[in-house]
């Protein structure tokens, strides 16, 4: 949810990560913490179970800096992947401003992929989103491997408005900022109106 | 959805804390959106990174209210960690507002309580007037909008120089802080809003997409 205080002159918008568990959300960020200047960013938070895999989410605060006099901020969110922490999910959707969509690229999670998408959209509708109303890119990650679905197969399962997508590989950070720039300045398009 | 906070809210809300940090003897306070967003914090507010304690409280009281729900319960009204040294209250305002208290053996649990209560029914009345603001507001910009559609060009009805309305009209609202008409606010604040990009300025997105590209960088 976007947050304005006009009195302290700040703005903070939420993005979450969605996508099928060990898709490579979780690497989105630590890419992304890696890469951006300290100054630029929190702590990252992961609250994750001992074999690494997220147990309810990743948080990264992000800090653009002054814009026109105001403080502008991203904060980062992923949702844990496996189908039994639904609830969870919900909970990371409240507020969302914008969604990336990080599906496996790999033919064997097509199935995972399509089912993650769907539960992705009944959750919005459950708290009164609509999909083509919230910004929204998909991210075709894992794309160095080798087994993997085309481009034409992963639009046709995900993508039929047809909306922006990316090839990444996450694990090496290709096609993770853009990812992240582009839905950024989704978001703040629509924050302006 | 979103959560819009003005100078003359805000400055109430801050005023609010700090009469429970001094009343309740905490050590510090810290007001979080459901979703996740710091909206204040007061008192000792070094200690602790208050982007990292806001992300984690909406995600820990979120989790409890789901728990509540499992039960059959609505919510959970407050919940209470005691820690070795410090602890921690935390309760709802106008089911969408989290307060944080945080407190160590200077006072008592109590206490904390007594005047968490008195606070919450302030902090209700304070954001119950600003989500009307804000709605009027927002149905403000809407019937703006229609009537420019229906009228091409009817001789710039709005300011385009957002930045100085809002400055004016953070100083007109302190002057009229005192009262408890907000009427006449609203309407004021009405008459110089208009489209988000008109208050943040035309070469808003520009920048920010500039600062996004220096920013997000392999
Ligand atoms: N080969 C390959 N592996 C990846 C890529 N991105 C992530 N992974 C791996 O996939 C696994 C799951 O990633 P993670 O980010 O935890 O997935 P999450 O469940 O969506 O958060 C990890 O072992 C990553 O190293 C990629 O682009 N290529
Ligand atoms: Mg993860």
């Amino acid at each position: 949810m976007s947050f304005i205080n006009y009195s302290t002159r700040e703005i903070n918008l939420k993005l979450v990560y969605y996508g099928p568990g060990l898709g490579g959300k979780t690497t989105n960020l630590i890419y992304i913490y890696n890469k951006v200047t300290a100054n630029n960013k929190g702590k990252m938070i992961s609250l994750a179970t001992e074999s690494e895999r997220t147990l309810f989410f990743d948080f990264l605060p992000l800090d653009l800096g002054e814009i026109k006099g105001y403080k502008t901020r991203f904060h980062l969110y992923t949702v844990p992947g496996q189908v039994f922490y639904n609830a969870s999910r919900k909970l990371i959707l409240r507020g969302v401003d914008g969604l990336i969509f990080v599906a496996d690229s790999q033919i064997q999670l097509r199935e995972a992929n399509i089912d993650s998408f769907k539960n992705m959209k009944e959750n919005l509708i459950e708290q009164g989103y609509r999909l083509p109303e919230i910004p929204y890119v998909i991210q075709y990650n894992k794309r160095d491997l080798s087994n993997i679905l085309t481009i034409e197969q992963l639009d046709q399962d995900l993508n039929p408005g047809g909306i922006k997508t990316f090839e990444a590989v996450a694990l090496s950070g290709i096609g993770v900022f853009d990812t992240l720039k582009c839905i950024s300045k989704m978001v703040l398009n629509k924050l302006m109106g | 959805m979103s959560l819009v906070l003005y100078e003359k809210e805000f400055k109430e809300i801050n005023e609010c804390l700090n009469n429970l940090l001094l009343g309740a003897k905490a050590k510090s306070i810290f007001l979080v959106d459901k979703s996740g967003q710091l909206i204040t914090n007061i008192g000792d507010t070094v200690s602790f990174d208050s982007i990292a304690l806001a992300s984690l409280t909406a995600g820990n009281f979120a989790a409890t209210s789901a728990l509540a729900q499992l039960m059959g319960q609505n919510e959970f009204s407050l919940l209470f960690h005691q820690g070795e040294k410090e602890n921690i209250h935390i309760s709802v305002v106008e089911s969408r507002i989290i307060l944080v208290v945080i407190f160590d053996d200077r006072t008592s649990l109590g206490l904390i309580r007594l005047r968490v209560k008195t606070a919450i029914s302030v902090l209700s009345e304070i954001f119950k007037r600003l989500f009307v603001k804000v709605k009027k507001e927002k149905e403000l910009i809407k019937s703006m909008s229609k009537k420019e559609e229906s009228h091409p060009k009817p001789e710039m009805q709005t300011p385009s120089k957002p930045l100085e309305a809002l400055s004016e009209k953070q100083d007109s609202t302190k002057d009229n802080s005192q009262g408890t008409q907000t009427e006449p606010e609203i309407q004021e604040s009405n008459n110089k809003t208009s489209e988000q990009s008109d208050r943040f300025g035309e070469d808003f997105q520009q920048k920010a997409a500039n600062k996004i590209d220096n920013l997000f960088m392999d």
